[in-house]
């Protein structure tokens, strides 16, 4: 040790000294872990410890095995009659887009046949017609007539008239027929598309009903556990009851752990502001003698570890 | 024994004109076999026609040619001008002739169709562009030179009428069965408006013919074959109009020939004139032709004529005459009444050089000859006289088997003041005919106002009346008697004609 210690050594006492070397008691963390704990009930037992761990009743467990074999089975297996619906809605959707198809396509063609048609029914009695104006001109001795007005006899105009303006009509009812033909086309497109999307309406709500069984069943193959973990709500409000107070009573345990530190440590401090006065005086007074003898700078002051400097 | 004289009164001699298909003998004493440059005058007599008062002075534009057309056009504001053709031109004037033809317009034949439509006159000849003349155009026009006109070569035609508001048309270079009508009231429009055509070369009833002749009559439209007739109906509306009748059978000749008389259409036929009226009541039944009485005769001429024939009515004077130019013959037929066998009572005008008339708005009646334009007056022709002829059929006194003894002729004859009567007669078909000649008095009728201020003043009779009478000798079965007078300013009229004969034996 050095000099000063010697000295320190020499003038502290032990008491004091123990102020400063002597450990501050420890507090020590109460114990407020888990508790594990069990809950049995009818419908199955929960172990809640480390590991929880929940078994349901023999029953319960043969409930839910069977209803998620339920569910396993409608979630992977097709509904009956779904493939048919899908054929059937597949070939109606087809037949629609074929009328649907055609809607887009020049109406030209039909509107020609159609015409043709029309006309084929009117060309026999126009050239009956003609044939019986010509007849009629011809005995009047006006087979020849040319005229500015009507460019043959007024007759013949008339008949060309009539027969144009059956023509007129004819090419009128064809565009209105092959029109018709488009929108009976189109609706039944749109009917068969309907179908088809009915169909498929169908299989889908099928899949959906089937689904919907499979979950349903999924949901009633939880239904024990559920149960058995709504049993086991109220026993962990108990445990948690139990776990708070422990909690709890560890917290003030600690709490007066800390307080009873804190009072030693307030004590040694005291102690030690006092010891350092009483130390300080004298070394004050010493210092003075001494420093009268020495005119030394030093201050004892310096060597009391209580005292700030 | 003596015989008393058997008398026979020939009253109103030639009374039914001539007749050269009955037998003479057993003819009505009535007919004539000769009746030249005569008439049937107002009062049913046998009289002289009247002459041709020519009026043309200068012809130079005429040449030697004679005018084959006389028009008149007249307007609606009283203009009036006298067009006629010849030497390949068209003329206007009476007095002096006037060329009119349009420049840059060759014409080489003379057989124009004129007439008057809407106050424009038309020119239609075959092959040549018509020609239009109108107060307001002033001049002979080409038809495709008037303003609206639309006229093509199918218009070139040979026959055209005004008829129901519109100029028709017939007979072009190619085509002469299609015919053309105009617009309404534009006669030179042939493509716009109501204009258009026929062809009626599938309406002729014997299966083909061409049209010679239009004319328009009671709202119907007659379109003359040279062997049918069609009838068209509704002709005011041509694009309607439609056959009323079709007449086989009947044809027109010349489209010349066609006249209207206001009740009728006259036209010539192959087989003689004929009217329209009974032509369609009777259809082609011989009966019906009105010149059935010089049938044969007619036919022969029709066959034997080389120019277009020229006619007119003229109902001052009731009658048709129809002019053969090249034969120099004019028969003349009186329209007032039909014998009982149907024909009209006609007479020649013989060695005439009348070539083509027409008649005025008037009533008075041009005659063209090589002379220039004349008018239908006064008892000369071109200051010359004619000659009158009667010659009576075959009497036989009602007993053909007994020889006649002519004891005297005593005509009574009105007007020819001064004339040389020639009377005839001869017995059994004769070529010797025996003559005796008597002149008529001297008496210039004077009328009140006419000439009361002159030496005429006092005449004592309007017109002079002769019944001189004759001697004659010889003897035969058949009796013709006849009478000959120059017409030298005056007219003649024979009344009656009284022979006086005696019948001998029966042979």
């Amino acid at each position: 040790m050095g000099f000063l210690s010697d000295i320190i050594e020499a003038f502290v006492p032990s008491n004091i000294e123990k102020l400063y070397t002597e450990d501050i008691p420890q507090a020590t963390a109460p114990d407020i872990s888990f508790k594990p704990f069990t809950v049995a009930g009818p419908t199955g037992t929960i172990s809640a410890g480390g590991q929880t761990r929940y078994d349901l009743s023999p029953s319960g467990q043969a409930l839910q095995d069977a209803l998620e074999a339920g569910a396993l089975s409608r979630f992977g297996a097709t509904p009956a009659g779904v493939g048919q619906l899908g054929t059937a809605a597949e070939q109606a959707m087809g037949v629609g887009g074929q009328f649907m198809g055609q809607l887009g396509m020049p109406m030209g063609a039909r509107e020609q046949e159609v015409y043709d048609r029309i006309r084929a029914t009117q060309l026999g009695e126009e050239e009956r017609q003609r044939l019986a104006l010509e007849e009629r001109l011809f005995a009047q001795g006006r087979g020849g007539v040319q005229t500015a007005m009507f460019g043959g006899t007024p007759e013949q105009f008339a008949l060309a008239q009539a027969q144009e303006e059956a023509q007129n009509r004819a090419s009128l009812a064809a565009i209105q027929q092959a029109l018709a033909e488009q929108q009976q086309q189109a609706a039944l497109g749109s009917q068969f598309t309907g179908l088809g999307a009915g169909l498929l309406s169908q299989q889908q709500a099928l899949e959906a009903g089937q689904q919907q069984m499979g979950l349903s069943a999924l949901q009633g193959a939880y239904i024990p556990q559920a149960a058995m973990l709504s049993a086991f709500s109220p026993a962990l409000n108990v445990a948690s009851l139990a776990d708070v107070s422990r909690r709890q009573a560890g917290e003030l345990a600690l709490e007066a752990q800390m307080a009873n530190i804190s009072g030693t440590v307030g004590q040694r401090a005291a102690l030690a502001n006092m010891y350092g006065g009483i130390y300080g005086g004298l070394g004050s007074g010493l210092g003075g003698l001494l420093g009268g003898l020495f005119n030394s700078d030093f201050d004892l002051a310096q060597l009391n570890p209580f005292v700030k400097t | 024994m003596a015989q008393p004289l058997q008398t026979i009164n020939l009253i109103a001699p030639a009374f039914k004109g001539i007749n050269t298909e009955d037998s003479p003998l057993a003819q009505d004493a009535s007919f004539a076999e000769v009746a030249d440059n005569a008439i049937i005058d107002r009062r049913g007599r046998l009289a002289s026609r009247k002459g041709n008062a020519v009026a043309t002075t200068d012809k130079t534009v005429l040449g030697t040619d004679y005018l084959h057309n006389i028009h008149e056009f007249y307007d609606s504001a009283g203009n009036e001008i006298i067009f006629s053709t010849g030497n390949n031109k068209i003329m206007t004037g009476t007095t002096t002739l006037v060329d009119a033809t349009p420049g840059s317009y060759t014409i080489t034949a003379n057989d124009w169709k004129i007439f008057n439509f809407n106050d424009h006159v038309y020119f239609f000849q075959r092959g040549y562009e018509p020609l239009v003349y109108s107060n307001s155009l002033g001049a002979v026009t080409k038809m495709s030179s008037v303003s609206g006109a639309s006229v093509t070569s199918a218009q070139y035609a040979n026959e055209a009428i005004a008829a129901y508001g519109r100029v028709w048309c017939v007979g072009n270079a190619s085509d002469d069965n299609t015919v053309y009508w105009s617009d309404l009231l534009i006669g030179h429009d042939f493509s716009g408006g109501s204009s258009g055509s026929i062809d009626v070369s599938k309406a002729w009833p014997n299966g083909f013919d061409k049209v010679v002749a239009l004319a328009a009559h009671n709202g119907l439209l007659i379109i003359f074959g040279e062997n049918n007739t069609l009838v068209y109906a509704n002709a005011e509306s041509p694009a309607s109009m439609e056959i009323r009748d079709a007449i086989p059978g009947v044809g027109c000749v010349d489209r010349k020939s066609v006249q209207n008389i206001g009740t009728d259409l006259l036209f010539l036929t192959q087989t003689g004139l004929r009217s329209l009226g009974r032509t369609i009541q009777e259809k082609s039944l011989p009966i019906t032709d009105l010149s059935r009485n010089i049938k044969q005769e007619i036919i022969a001429n029709v066959l034997a004529k080389t120019d277009p024939v020229s006619s007119v009515y003229s109902p001052e004077n009731y009658f048709y005459l129809l002019c053969f130019p090249d034969l120099n013959l004019v028969y003349c037929f009186d329209v007032r009444g039909l014998l009982e066998n149907g024909a009209y009572r006609v007479t020649r005008w013989p060695s005439v050089n009348f070539k083509s008339f027409a008649r005025d708005r008037n009533g008075d009646i041009y005659i063209g000859t090589t002379s220039g334009v004349g008018t239908y007056e006064n008892f000369l022709d071109a200051g010359s006289p004619y000659r009158f002829r009667y010659y009576s059929p075959g009497l036989t006194f009602g007993d053909p088997s007994k020889i006649k003894m002519l004891k005297k002729i005593r005509p009574t004859i009105i007007g020819g003041n001064n004339s040389d009567i020639h009377l005839k007669w001869s017995y059994d078909f004769s070529a010797l005919i025996n003559t005796g000649t008597f002149r008529t008095s001297a008496s210039i009728p004077g009328f009140y106002g006419q000439s009361e201020y002159n030496v005429a003043e006092f005449s004592e009779e309007g017109t002079v009346i002769s019944r001189t009478g004759i001697n004659t000798t010889g003897y035969g079965t058949v009796v013709s008697v006849g009478l000959e007078a120059d017409i030298n300013g005056y007219s003649l009229s024979l009344q009656e004609m009284n022979v006086l004969a005696l019948a001998g034996k029966t042979i």
